[in-house]
C-alpha cells in the first residue's frame, strides 16, 4: 500500500544511505549558499562588495571559512557542566536533519511521507530550546545564561502564535474539500500531512489568499524563531557577546551556525507548503517551484534583518503575547466560523 | 481518523453532549460566575471589586435555583435523584460560607489603596481567592453529577485544587503556607491512589462508565463478584477518597492544615472535600451494588474495608479531639470523627426496603451532611469573628471563657452550634445521628453501632467544653479583651447557621423524606435492564424482608 | 533525495517512515560526533590557566553564572504550558472539525466545544494581562 524509500529500494540500507545523503548534501549545500548570500546580501544593502576574494564574487568563501573552522582548537572552559555543555551541539544540530527529511519537495520527490509531518516538524523545531538551555546554563558563563534564557522565553512565547497560525491553515485544507485519488481510493485530505496541504492548494489557490493573517504571522514568529533581526535579541552581540553560543568555538561553534541557518531555511520551507503552494506551479518542475519560493521567502528574511533595529526584549514580548497571540486566536476563530457558514 | 469521522457521522442525531448539558446548568451558571468573578476582583475601582463577592453570590443562587428546577433524574444512573439534591445543598452551603469568607484577604492592599495609594493588583488575592471557592463548588457539583471514571476524577481534583492554594493565601502566616503545602502534597498523594484504583477499575471492567447498560456497574451485576483486581482497584479508589473526607488512613493533614488556615477556609474545607467524597464514595459503592455475593451488603472485602475505616475513624476523631486546647484543632478532629459516622451510611447502603422508607443509608448520609454543613459553620463563624487584641485569632478554648456575657450572640452560637454537632435531641444534629443509627441497624451492623454510640459519648467531652466555656465560665480579668471583626457577613453566617439548625427541626421530616428521596436507589426506568441481575436480587431481599 | 512512486500521497502509516527519521537522527549525531573528533585531531591542543578561563570580556570572572534569576522568566514559561496545552487539543479538531458533515448535528457541537474551551483560555490570558504577566518593562 504506502510507498516508502525502503520498499521502493527493496534494500533498505541502500534506501537509508540514499536518503540520508540526500538530506546532508541538501543542507550543507544550502548552509554554505545561504551563508554566503547573507554577506553579500547584507553587503548589498550597505553598498558594499562583500566577499570578493575566494572564486568568483566569493563564492568559496564560505567553504574557506568551514575549513578554517574544522583546524580550530575547540577551547574547553573550565566550571563547565560537562554533559550539557557536550551535548548542546548535538541536540540543536540534530532534529535539524531530522526535520528537513520531512518535506516533500515535489509531488514524487520525498524522504519520508508522515499523516503527521506538521505536528513532527513542531516537534523537531521545540528541540532546539532545549539544545540552546542546555548550552548556556552548561557553559557557566553569564552572556550564555542569559542569552539562553531570553532566547529560550522568546522561544517558546513565539512557538504559541506560530502553531495557531499553522492550525489555521490546516483547518482551511479540510476546508477546501478536496478530494484527491490515491491508489485508487478518492481520500479527503488530511491536513496535518504535509503532502497534502500542498495537494489543498493546487491551480493558484494559495492558503496566502485566503489566510493572509495567518501568513504574515507564522512569518514574523518563523523570523523569532530562528533569532533572526529584528529579533535576535538572544544573541544580541553589542549586548551578549554572542549569547548562548559565547564559550563555543571550532566546529562546535560551526554546528550551532550550521543549525541555524538550517532553521531558517526549514522555516521558509515549511511556510512556502503552508502558504504559497509547495511545489505547485506551472511549466518549471516541482522541486525549481519548491526551491524558488524557499529562497525567495529567505531573501525577505534577510531583507528584514539588514534593515530593521533590533526590537528590546520587552517590546519583543509584549509584542508577542499582546498583539499575536490575540490576533491568532481572533484568525482561528474566524476561520472556524466562516467555514460553518460557508459550508452550511 | 476516517473511522472515527464514519463512526460519528453513523451516530444518533442529537449527540449525547448535549443531552448531558442539560443536567450541568448549574455547574456552566457556576463557571461564567467564576469568570466574572475573577475578572471583577481585579477591577481598578474599589466598588467593582468589592462587588466581586456579590457576583459569587449571585451566581450561587442562581445555580441553586437552576438546580431545583432543572431536571430532577438522570436517565441509566443508579443514583438518578441524587442531583438535584446535592446540587441545591451545594449552592446553600456555599452562600453560608461565601458570608463566612468575607474579608479573609486584601486587608492590607485594600487599607492601602482606600488611603489613597494605587492598587497593587499583584498583592491583591481577591479575584483569586473567590474564584477558587466557586471553582471549588464548580467541581463539587460536577462530582454530583458525575456518571463516570474521568468525569468523577477531574470534578474532585477541581474541588481539590482551588482549596490547596486557598489555605496557602487565606492569611499571611507562615503557618498557613506550611499548611497550604501539606495539604498539596498529601492532596497529590491520593489523587494519584485514587487515579491509580480507577485504572484497576477500568482494566477489570473495561469501562468508565459508571452505570448503564455498558458500564461498570453492569458489567459487575453480570459477574455476580467482583474479582480481584476490581477489588483492589476499589479498595484503592476508597483509599484515595478517605482523603477528602478526612477518614483513618489520609487523615492526618487534618488538624494542621484547619489550624493553619483562616476559620472561613477551614469551615469551608469541612465541608466541601467531605462533600465531593461522599459523593464519589456514593457513585462508587452504587456500581458495585450492596446485592453481591448472596447477603444484602457490599461485598465482604469492602464492606470490612469501610467498616475499619469508619471504626478507626470516629474513634481517633474523638480521642484526639479530647486532647486538644485550640478550638480549631478541636472541630478538625470532630470533623473526622464525624465522617466516622457518615461511613456508617455507606456500610448500611440504600436498603432493600424501596424509597422512602427510614433506614435508606444513603439517605442519612445525605441528611448527615446537610445537617453537618450547616451546623458546623457555625463554630467557625465564632472563631473567624473574633480576634484577640494583640492580633490573631482567638482560637483556645480558653479564649471563649465568658463569651455568652461579652458577647452574647457569638457565644449563643457557639453554644447552640457545639451542642447541635454533639446531637443532643433538640437540633437537627441528633435526627442525622439517628437516620444513620437506623439505617445500620437495619443494615445488620450492631457491632458498628455500639461504636458509634461509645463515639457519641466521647464526643460529649469536648462539644460540652465548647458550649460550657462561652456558657458557664468566667473570664478572668487580666486576660486580653477580644475584638470582634468588622465584618458582620461572618456573625451573619454564624447566625444563619445558628437560627438554621433550630429553624429546620420542624421541617426535618420533609427534609429526611427528600433526602430519602434523593439517596433512591435503583436504575429509573430506561436502564433497568442495565442491572438487571442487580435489581432482581434486591428485589428478592425486599420480598423476604417484608 | 530519492524518486518516489506517485503514491507519494498515500502516507506511510507504518514505521517504516519513522525508522527512516530515526536513522537520520542518529546519523546526523555521528556526522557532528565525527566533525568534533576531526576537529579535536587537527586542531591545535594548547591549554592553560587563562585559556581555559570562562569569558567574560577578557576580564576575571566574577563569581559564578548560576544564579537566581529574573522570575518573569519562570512565569512566561508557565504561562506558556498554558497555551501549549491548549493548542495540543486544537490540533485534532483542527484536523476533524471541517471533515464533518455539514448536515450532521456534530459539526455546531464540535464548534461549540472549541469555542468554550477558547473562552477558558480566554479568561486565562485577561486574567493574566491584568496581573501584569505580559508586561516586561
Amino acid at each position: 500500500m504506502p510507498t516508502t524509500l525502503i520498499e521502493q529500494f527493496g534494500n533498505p540500507a541502500i534506501a537509508i544511505a540514499t536518503g540520508v545523503g540526500g538530506v546532508m548534501t541538501v543542507l550543507s549545500l544550502n548552509a554554505l549558499f545561504l551563508i554566503w548570500l547573507e554577506r553579500k546580501v547584507s553587503a548589498w544593502i550597505q553598498r558594499r562588495m562583500g566577499p570578493m576574494e575566494v572564486g568568483f564574487h566569493g563564492v568559496f568563501q564560505t567553504i574557506a571559512d568551514m575549513l578554517k573552522l574544522l583546524g580550530k582548537q575547540l577551547i574547553t572552559p573550565k566550571g563547565i557542566d560537562k554533559p550539557l555543555y557536550h551535548l548542546a551541539p548535538i541536540v540543536v544540530f540534530a532534529p535539524v536533519v531530522a526535520a528537513t527529511s520531512l518535506l516533500p519537495f515535489s509531488k514524487s520527490v520525498a524522504i519520508s511521507n508522515i499523516d503527521i509531518g506538521l505536528v513532527l516538524i513542531f516537534v523537531f523545531g521545540g528541540f532546539a530550546v532545549v539544545g540552546i538551555f542546555m548550552a548556556g546554563w552548561g557553559s557557566n558563563n553569564k552572556y550564555a545564561l542569559l542569552g539562553a534564557m531570553r532566547s529560550v522565553a522568546q522561544n517558546i512565547s513565539y512557538e504559541i502564535p506560530l502553531i495557531l497560525s499553522a492550525l489555521a491553515v490546516v483547518l482551511m485544507v479540510s476546508a477546501v474539500g478536496r478530494e484527491v485519488p490515491i491508489d485508487g481510493e478518492i481520500v479527503a485530505l488530511n491536513g496535518l500531512n504535509l503532502a497534502h496541504i500542498t495537494m489543498a492548494q493546487v491551480h493558484w489557490t494559495w492558503f496566502i489568499l485566503v489566510q493572509p493573517v495567518a501568513a504574515l504571522i507564522y512569518f514574523i514568529s518563523v523570523l523569532a524563531e530562528t533569532n533572526r533581526a529584528p529579533f535576535d535579541i538572544p544573541e544580541a552581540e553589542s549586548e551578549l557577546v554572542a549569547g548562548f553560543h559565547t564559550e563555543y568555538s571550532g566546529m562546535r561553534f560551526a554546528l550551532f551556525f550550521f543549525a541555524e541557518f538550517s532553521n531558517m531555511f526549514i522555516g521558509a520551507m515549511v511556510a512556502t507548503v503552508l502558504f504559497l503552494g509547495g511545489w505547485e506551479g506551472p511549466i518549471l518542475p516541482g522541486p525549481v517551484w519548491f526551491f524558488l519560493k524557499t529562497y525567495a521567502l529567505i531573501f525577505i528574511m534577510m531583507w528584514v534583518r539588514w534593515t530593521y533595529p533590533r526590537l528590546r526584549f520587552d517590546q519583543l514580548m509584549t509584542f508577542c503575547w499582546a498583539i499575536l497571540i490575540p490576533l491568532s486566536i481572533l484568525n482561528l476563530l474566524v476561520t472556524a466560523l466562516v467555514i460553518k457558514v460557508v459550508q452550511s | 481518523m476516517m473511522s472515527l469521522l464514519a463512526a460519528m457521522s453513523a451516530g444518533p442525531d442529537v449527540p449525547p453532549m448535549i443531552a448531558k448539558l442539560s443536567i450541568i446548568v448549574p455547574e456552566i451558571v457556576m463557571f461564567v460566575g467564576t469568570c466574572v468573578v475573577l475578572m471583577l476582583g481585579l477591577s481598578k475601582t474599589s466598588t467593582i471589586r468589592r462587588a466581586s463577592v456579590g457576583a459569587a453570590g449571585l451566581a450561587l443562587i442562581i445555580a441553586g435555583i437552576a438546580a431545583a428546577t432543572g431536571p430532577q433524574g438522570v436517565a441509566d444512573s443508579l443514583l438518578p435523584h441524587v442531583m438535584p439534591y446535592a446540587k441545591v445543598l451545594i449552592a446553600a452551603v456555599g452562600f453560608i460560607l461565601l458570608l463566612l469568607l468575607t474579608g479573609t484577604v486584601d486587608r492590607e492592599v485594600e487599607a492601602e489603596a482606600d488611603a489613597g495609594k494605587p492598587f497593587d493588583v499583584l498583592r491583591a488575592n481577591r479575584a483569586e481567592f473567590y474564584a477558587f471557592f466557586m471553582f471549588s463548588l464548580t467541581g463539587l457539583m460536577l462530582c454530583a453529577s458525575a456518571d463516570d471514571l474521568i468525569w468523577l476524577f477531574l470534578a474532585l481534583e477541581l474541588t481539590s485544587l482551588p482549596t490547596y492554594v486557598m489555605v496557602s493565601i487565606s492569611t499571611a502566616r507562615s503557618r498557613s503556607q506550611e499548611a497550604g503545602v501539606k495539604y498539596f502534597f498529601l492532596g497529590a498523594f491520593s489523587a494519584a491512589m485514587l487515579l491509580m484504583g480507577f485504572t484497576f477499575i477500568y482494566g477489570a471492567t473495561g469501562y468508565t462508565q459508571l452505570f448503564g447498560y455498558h458500564s461498570i456497574a453492569s458489567v459487575i451485576g453480570a459477574q455476580g463478584s467482583l474479582g480481584p483486581i476490581a477489588t483492589l482497584g476499589f479498595v484503592m479508589a476508597i483509599v484515595g477518597l478517605c482523603f477528602k473526607i478526612a477518614a483513618v488512613p489520609m487523615h492526618f493533614y487534618t488538624p494542621d492544615v484547619y489550624q493553619g488556615a483562616a476559620a472561613g477556609v477551614s469551615a469551608m474545607l469541612a465541608f466541601v472535600p467531605k462533600t465531593a467524597g461522599f459523593l464519589g464514595l456514593m457513585l462508587l459503592t452504587s456500581a458495585v451494588g450492596w446485592g453481591l455475593g448472596g447477603g444484602y451488603g457490599l461485598p465482604s472485602e469492602l464492606r470490612l474495608l469501610l467498616w475499619v475505616v469508619a471504626a478507626l475513624t470516629m474513634t481517633f476523631g474523638n480521642v484526639l479531639a479530647l486532647m486538644q486546647r485550640s478550638v480549631k484543632r478541636i472541630l478538625a478532629y470532630s470533623s473526622i470523627a464525624h465522617s466516622g459516622y457518615m461511613l456508617v451510611g455507606i456500610i448500611a447502603g440504600p436498603g432493600a426496603w424501596g424509597a422512602g422508607a427510614p433506614g435508606n443509608g444513603l439517605g442519612a448520609v445525605l441528611f448527615y451532611l446537610m445537617s453537618y454543613g450547616v451546623m458546623n459553620v457555625g463554630a467557625f463563624a465564632v472563631v473567624a469573628s473574633l480576634e484577640k487584641q494583640s492580633g490573631g485569632e482567638a482560637e483556645d478554648v480558653d479564649d471563649l471563657r465568658g463569651l455568652c456575657k461579652t458577647h452574647p450572640l457569638l457565644g449563643w452560637i457557639m453554644v447552640i452550634s457545639s451542642v447541635t454537632m454533639l446531637g443532643l435531641p433538640f437540633a437537627i444534629g441528633f435526627l442525622g445521628k439517628f437516620y444513620l443509627f437506623t439505617a445500620g441497624l437495619r443494615a445488620g451492623e450492631v457491632a458498628l453501632i455500639v461504636v458509634m454510640g461509645l463515639n457519641s459519648a466521647i464526643a460529649a467531652f469536648y462539644y460540652l467544653r465548647l458550649a460550657g466555656a462561652p456558657l458557664l465560665e468566667h473570664r478572668d480579668e487580666h486576660e486580653a479583651s477580644l475584638v470582634v471583626t468588622a465584618f458582620n457577613s461572618r456573625k451573619l453566617a454564624g447566625l444563619i447557621s445558628a437560627v438554621g439548625v433550630l429553624a429546620l427541626l420542624p421541617f426535618a421530616d420533609r427534609l429526611a423524606t427528600l433526602s430519602d428521596h434523593a439517596a433512591s436507589y435503583g436504575a429509573s426506568s430506561e436502564a433497568a435492564q442495565a442491572s438487571a441481575s442487580q435489581a432482581e436480587h434486591v428485589d428478592a431481599r425486599s420480598v423476604t424482608d417484608h | 533525495m530519492t524518486h518516489l512512486a506517485p503514491q507519494l500521497l498515500a502516507a506511510d502509516i507504518g514505521l517504516a517512515a519513522y525508522i527512516t527519521v530515526m536513522m537520520l537522527i542518529s546519523m546526523a549525531v555521528a556526522f557532528a560526533v565525527a566533525n568534533i573528533v576531526l576537529s579535536l585531531i587537527i586542531g591545535p591542543r594548547r591549554t592553560g590557566q587563562v585559556k581555559a578561563m570562562t569569558y567574560e570580556s577578557g576580564m576575571e570572572p566574577v563569581g559564578t553564572a548560576r544564579k537566581r534569576f529574573n522570575v518573569r522568566f519562570y512565569i512566561i514559561a508557565m504561562t506558556f504550558l498554558l497555551f501549549d496545552v491548549e493548542v495540543i487539543f486544537l490540533y485534532p479538531w483542527a484536523v476533524t472539525y471541517a471533515n464533518i458533515d455539514p448536515s450532521s448535528a456534530y459539526q455546531p457541537v464540535f464548534l461549540g466545544r472549541v469555542l468554550f474551551f477558547m473562552l477558558t483560555t480566554v479568561v486565562a490570558y485577561l486574567y493574566g494581562y491584568r496581573k501584569g504577566v505580559f508586561r516586561f518593562d
